[in-house]
């Protein structure tokens, strides 16, 4: 860096016209009047030497204004000024806009101010003292000690020693637990006592799969009293497969999977849905998290699985993107920059974008890390044409040898053979015989369409979004506040320099670094990257990770609310081999999860405080909410709204109509045109409805959906009346709570025998005998109500149990998990 | 003002608890608790919508946003450019731009003749004839200019912004900034909007919470007749409903008390009779038929009338704003794309918008209702002065014409300048940033401090770019 500093120098030398310029009084005082005053307002905040930050920010396109020496030298783009020659000075070309770096960023200055410095440039660009221009004292703006390095989330997972608990405590599930109790007891608080057992069951069966327990379930778990119980539970679902279609979603989110591009032109991804079923494949089989991110990032490049490696690279391909942008070169950048957005958030929790066009604010993260990153996805296709519309890349997927694929190529070989005989007797009858020469040609024929035929069962012709290595992979030159126009030094690829630690990596020229990434990204060693999952793992289980930005563990992320939980709990899961369900398992197990949700009433005295069995300092439940109200400190399950996608599913699976197909597309239009209005009419699960930026399913946008643009590792919770207008009136559910209503009239028996059969499917329990006495009085004054609308009885009395269903699938104990 | 790094929208904090125990529904009550100094971010984590001050006093309380969809040529319709006649079928004596939607060719003058409105004389063709009568309503900005020559990008950036980036629109910034003045209505409401373009995105809230979201009346797929809000036909008559109601009430209520104070399931069973005044009040909102024959005329409403369709829009974007809606949006959809047959088209658009805006502007006027709402017209670019193919124009970010009226601008004033043909906006020049800046002004807020704290930084509608145009303020 400094020989190009260097070389910057000599050439602004040389190409300098050596002016002497006297220090005419009148030019010191225009200079310490007008100019002086000018760049201290305007511009130094940005380009001056940053003692105050400790040093650290390299200034704004690496150009400072402390001194008639530093504006010579100048910063990315070159000297800033050339004395005597204001129109080849880039300073005022930027003050007057006639450079494609227009200063100041705030707006253009005024004309006086620019005649002023214009003048100034003119006049030699007199510096009197020499000497630093601003207050402050002047520095350099190499980066000094960084204290950002010592932000927790950067430094190695540490090696934690459990926590001491008072003696006398009483044992606990597990580790988990001892770093929760340590906290709460410090507080003066303890967990909540375990949850009954119906609830539990619900709350686990909702977790780990989406789905409702059916009623048999629930009453074998309540009357399972082996000591094992809860354990048989947790194995059972972890082995179901609806278990991966309810983690794959959580993982969609993040990686804002869609199967259309969304933004300008709207055109289907309607092979995505491959990549789709390699998440929920990979989760149910366990793959280990290590290697579920090689696969994702550079798949195609690993030796072993090609067509699940390919299929994974979907990850990278994705994204939306301006597929009709005029500007081929910002269109290749935007994508670049998608793909760093979604790569560093997705596995490190770093905004890295935001250093796209500055160094970031708050983090150590460099313009020159960026672009570090930048020469590796640019090394890499992510687009089969950048002509508008512009397409994405697609590679094919080969097929294993099975023995009726091995039956077609020897039948495929046969048919070339008899081909080639043909051709030699073709060529061995005279011209003449023109019949005979019809005749072969005619054989010929037939069987290469044959061939052909055959050629379609064994290669259909299947193809997956998926990246590629370029050719020649390149190094980006830093762009000047992100602008392509304004081109600053050459970056070598690489990682973010301040994580590298002692692991920094060296990119071969030969290849674009994505596997090396990959590589980097799935270590033990990166501080951050079994952090973040753990994180994942553990929000997806109590609604709040242990550090509540889950995509962002930068400074301004949260702090952790248990540091030390976080670390042992990485650690573990490294030790486990990045094993998903053991970790799940692992977090299932603890007193913690099972604990009660419940603040009871005001005023009680907790005696389930003494749950421990220890001495307990007297507390009422108004300290609870006092001490801890965003329950930080996990003293109790917070209790959560179902996601949209668990509602729907569960009002299909409790009306008895939900279909449990897996894999597959449900989209009918063409692929890489524009989207066709799709139907979810399908009782499938909802993570096979496709997902369609820019006109998300009305359920999903209703009940906080993401937006599928953007990584999502949190889900919002909003209650708005679109919800409530979606329960009242959408066609889905009415078509629901019919089917409900139908199911529980084919069942034999009472009113009040169906009530409760219809509390068991869509709440786990049986109805108190006032919620029969109430439904029955609901029934019988709707039957009335609906008497002149519905004269037929028997339409009536669907309808009046229809109306009833809605009700209870509407109720915030359908919609709410304990 | 502080910032607060909190997206957790339902946390029930201390106070929430306290205030939901005291009187048994928090939620609402929960807003005169909330100092004003706290950040909009803050605020609006308990109650979306609830209206809240401005920044400063505000000039409009409202906006009515008249979308002609696929860019309307500006030098054929508010920005007369005689030197365009006196040199057609000449090549463009400047530069053209590094990137282009398309080749062009030569000067095209417009066919259409420019003549003075109003008492300030403002040049107007005749392609809007009646608009033009109302010029001294108008406040012409001529130097509008914006960065993307692309349906999509250029959609994108008008209603977010941002041309790259997922960002909520301008419509969800002001309904997240100040709320909203009616409850049984949403804050941003779209009339018939753009599937294609971005689509959703050019109304959607993005990271902002989903109370923010435009809420759609049909979309351009549907004729304004048979427009409606999704959700809101009631499934069963009002009796049968309001007994499912008053259960699901007592279910919920039962429910909450066994489980102690929970905001988000008192706000829930609070949003279920939201719902139907909702859905009782939006249908009579939309139902034009409630307004008088002769209202209907004066906006074109009639089946067989070219106006009918943007006629509804405008006469329903009126009601709306009466009803106290934040941001309203109409638009005439995709029809303004000449790349050719451009006399043809070009007026067949103009008549079916010239009339409505026009009964707009003055219902809005005699109403009393003009003085705070600001009406804003324009589409995503303008057009080349030079020509594609015989009778058509391309895309042109670089120089456009919008226009406001209303809500807190001069009227019968002119601001900016493109050059001599039309192509670069040259004097005076507002970026589609600034315009941003200029509108949440004008609404009481000011753009650098209308944030919302995301994914580890404050967002803003401007990003880090946009000047207030003071000088088109009254």
């Amino acid at each position: 860096m400094k020989g190009f500093h260097l070389s910057i120098v000599t050439a602004a030398l040389l190409l300098t016209p050596v002016v002497a310029h006297a220090q005419l009084p009148a030019h010191i005082e225009q200079f310490e009047k007008r100019v002086r005053p000018l760049l201290n307002e305007h511009c130094l905040k940005c380009h001056g030497a940053s003692e105050a930050d400790g040093g650290r920010k390299t200034p704004a396109g690496g150009l400072v204004l402390i001194d008639r020496d530093s504006l010579l030298r100048g910063g990315d783009t070159g000297p800033a000024i050339v004395p005597g020659q204001p129109g080849k000075s880039l300073l005022i070309q930027a003050l007057t806009h006639q450079h494609d770096v227009r200063m100041p960023p705030r707006g253009k200055l005024s004309q006086r101010d620019i005649k002023e410095l214009t003048s100034w440039v003119k006049n030699g660009a007199v510096w009197p003292d020499q000497g630093d221009i601003a207050l402050q004292p002047g520095g350099t703006s190499q980066p000094g000690p960084n204290p950002d390095q010592r932000h927790w989330a950067f430094q190695q997972i540490r090696k934690v020693a459990l926590p001491d608990l008072p003696p006398g405590t009483p044992p606990l599930s597990n580790e988990i637990d001892q770093f929760i109790v340590d906290k709460l007891l410090k507080q003066g608080l303890s967990l909540s006592p375990r949850a009954e057992r119906r609830v539990l069951i619900r709350r686990i069966t909702f977790n780990l799969t989406g789905l409702p327990p059916t009623p048999a379930e629930v009453e074998a778990f309540v009357g399972d009293t082996s000591p094992n119980a809860w354990e048989k539970v947790v194995d059972r679902l972890l082995d179901s497969p609806a278990y991966g279609e309810r983690w794959a979603r959580h993982w969609l989110d993040v990686v804002r999977y869609a199967d259309t591009n969304g933004l300008d032109e709207n055109t289907a991804f309607a092979n995505a849905w491959r990549y789709r079923d390699y998440v929920i494949r990979s989760f149910n089989r366990d793959k280990p998290y290590n290697r579920f991110i090689k696969e994702q990032l550079a798949g195609d490049l690993l030796p072993h699985g090609h067509n699940t490696g390919l299929i994974a690279t979907g990850m990278l391909v994705l994204g939306p993107k301006l597929l009709a942008e005029p500007d081929k070169d910002k269109m290749v950048m935007d994508i670049v920059d998608e793909q760093i957005d979604v790569v560093s958030k997705t596995f490190l929790g770093l905004t890295i974008s935001c250093a796209r066009c500055h160094d970031h604010k708050f983090d150590p993260i460099t313009t020159r890390d960026y672009y570090a990153l930048a020469g590796i996805f640019k090394s890499t296709s992510t687009m089969a044409t950048l002509n508008t519309v512009a397409k994405v890349l697609e590679r094919p997927l080969t097929l294993t040898d099975t023995p009726e694929v091995a039956a077609y190529r020897a039948e495929i070989a046969q048919l070339q053979k008899e081909v080639q005989q043909i051709e030699i007797r073709y060529s061995a009858t005279p011209e003449k015989n023109t019949n005979t020469r019809r005749e072969l040609h005619r054989q010929a024929e037939v069987r290469r369409s044959e061939i052909a035929r055959l050629q379609l069962q064994i290669f259909p012709p299947r193809e997956t979004p998926a990246v590629r290595d370029d050719a020649r992979p390149t190094d980006v030159r830093i762009h000047i506040r992100g602008n392509h126009l304004t081109l600053g030094k050459s970056v070598p690829r690489g990682v973010p320099q301040f994580l590298a630690g002692q692991r920094s990596l060296t990119v071969p020229t030969t290849n674009s670094g994505r596997r090396e990434l990959a590589e980097w990204i799935a270590s033990a060693e990166n501080p951050l990257t079994a952090r973040v999952m753990v994180n994942r793992v553990w929000q997806h289980h109590f609604g709040e990770g242990i550090v509540r930005t889950p995509d962002n563990f930068g400074r301004l992320g949260d702090e952790p609310t248990h540091p030390e939980l976080l670390d042992w709990l990485a650690k573990r899961f490294i030790n486990d081999g990045w094993s998903l369900k053991k970790l799940h398992k692992f977090i299932l197990l603890s007193d913690t999860y099972q604990q009660s949700s419940r603040i009871s009433r005001a005023g009680t005295v907790p005696a389930e405080f003494a749950f421990l069995g220890i001495p307990m300092p007297a507390l009422t439940v108004h300290d609870l909410a006092d001490v801890d109200p965003e329950n930080r400190l996990m003293g109790r399950f917070p209790r959560q709204r179902l996601e949209a996608e668990a509602i729907r599913d569960s009002i299909l699976a409790v009306a008895g109509s939900l279909e449990r197909t897996m894999k597959g597309s449900l989209y009918s239009g063409a692929n890489l045109e524009y989207v066709v209005p799709v139907k979810y009419n399908t009782n499938r699960r909802s993570i096979y409805l496709p997902v369609v930026r820019n006109n998300v399913y009305d359920l999903f946008q209703a009940f906080d959906f993401v937006e599928p643009h953007v990584v999502t590792g949190k889900r919002a919770t909003t209650v708005v009346p679109s919800q409530a207008l979606f329960m009242m009136n959408n066609p889905f559910v009415q078509a629901q709570a019919k089917a409900f209503a139908e199911l529980l009239l084919q069942h034999e028996g009472s009113t009040e025998e169906r009530i409760a059969l219809a509390y068991q499917r869509a709440l786990s329990r049986l109805p108190l005998n006032s919620e029969v006495q109430r439904t029955v009085q609901f029934l019988e004054r709707l039957d009335r109500a609906l008497a002149n609308s519905e004269p037929g009885s028997k339409a009536r009395t669907i309808r009046v149990w229809q109306s009833w269903c809605q009700v209870l699938m509407s109720s915030s104990e359908f919609l709410t998990i304990d | 003002m502080p910032s607060f790094c909190n997206n957790r929208i339902w946390a029930p904090t201390r106070r929430d608890l306290l205030r939901v125990s005291a009187n048994g529904f928090g939620l609402l009550a929960l807003a005169d608790l909330i100092s004003p100094a706290r950040s909009a971010q803050a605020e609006t984590a308990h109650n979306p919508l609830l209206p809240r001050s401005p920044h400063y006093a505000a000039k409009a309380k409202r906006v009515i946003f008249l979308f002609m969809h696929g860019g309307p040529s500006q030098v054929d319709t508010f920005d007369p450019k005689p030197r365009l006649k006196k040199h057609h079928g000449q090549p463009y004596p400047g530069e053209k731009p590094r990137v282009q939607f398309a080749r062009t060719g030569n000067l095209l003058q417009s066919p259409w003749a420019f003549r003075p409105g109003g008492r300030s004389g403002i040049q107007v063709s005749d392609l809007f004839p009646q608009v033009r009568r109302l010029a001294d309503e108008l406040c012409v900005i001529r130097s509008i200019h914006a960065d993307n020559a692309a349906h999509g990008g250029a959609l994108l950036q008008l209603h977010t912004g941002s041309d790259t980036f997922v960002r909520p629109s301008i419509g969800s910034w002001l309904t997240y900034g100040l709320g909203s003045e009616n409850q049984n209505l949403p804050g941003f409401v779209t009339v018939c909007p753009p599937l294609g373009h971005g689509g959703v995105q050019n109304w959607s809230s993005a990271f902002l919470p989903a109370a923010y979201t435009g809420t759609p009346v049909g979309h351009a797929g549907v004729p304004a007749r048979k427009a409606t809000i999704r959700d809101t036909q009631a499934a069963a008559p009002a009796d049968v409903q309001r007994l499912q109601l008053d259960l699901l009430k007592e279910m919920n209520q039962t429910h909450l008390a066994e489980r102690g104070a929970d905001a988000q399931l008192e706000g829930r069973i609070n949003a279920f009779e939201l719902a139907f005044r909702m859905q009782s009040e939006a249908p009579q909102v939309l139902d034009l038929s409630r307004e008088c024959q002769k209202t209907r005329d004066r906006y074109g409403i009639g089946d067989q009338l070219p106006t009918d369709h943007f006629g509804r829009q405008c006469l329903t974007a009126r009601r709306l704003a009466e009803a106290g809606v934040r941001f309203i949006q109409c638009s005439h959809s995709y029809k303004w794309d000449q790349h050719g047959n451009l006399k043809n088209d070009h007026a067949k658009n103009a008549q079916e918008v010239d009339q409505p805006i026009a009964a707009l502007l003055t219902d809005l006027r005699q109403r009393g209702l003009l003085e705070d709402t600001l009406v804003w017209w324009g589409g995503e670019f303008g057009r080349t002065p030079t020509a594609q193919g015989g009778d058509g124009r391309d895309h042109n970010p670089h120089a456009f014409t919008m226009w406001l009226a209303g809500g807190g601008v001069k009227g019968g004033f002119v601001h900016g300048a493109s050059d001599d043909f039309g192509y670069y906006a040259i004097e005076n020049r507002v970026h589609m940033h600034d315009l941003h800046a200029t509108i949440l002004h004008l609404m009481g807020l000011d753009h650098t401090k209308l944030t919302y704290r995301h994914a580890g930084r404050d967002f803003r509608l401007t990003d880090v770019h946009g000047n207030v145009v003071h000088d088109i303020i009254a």
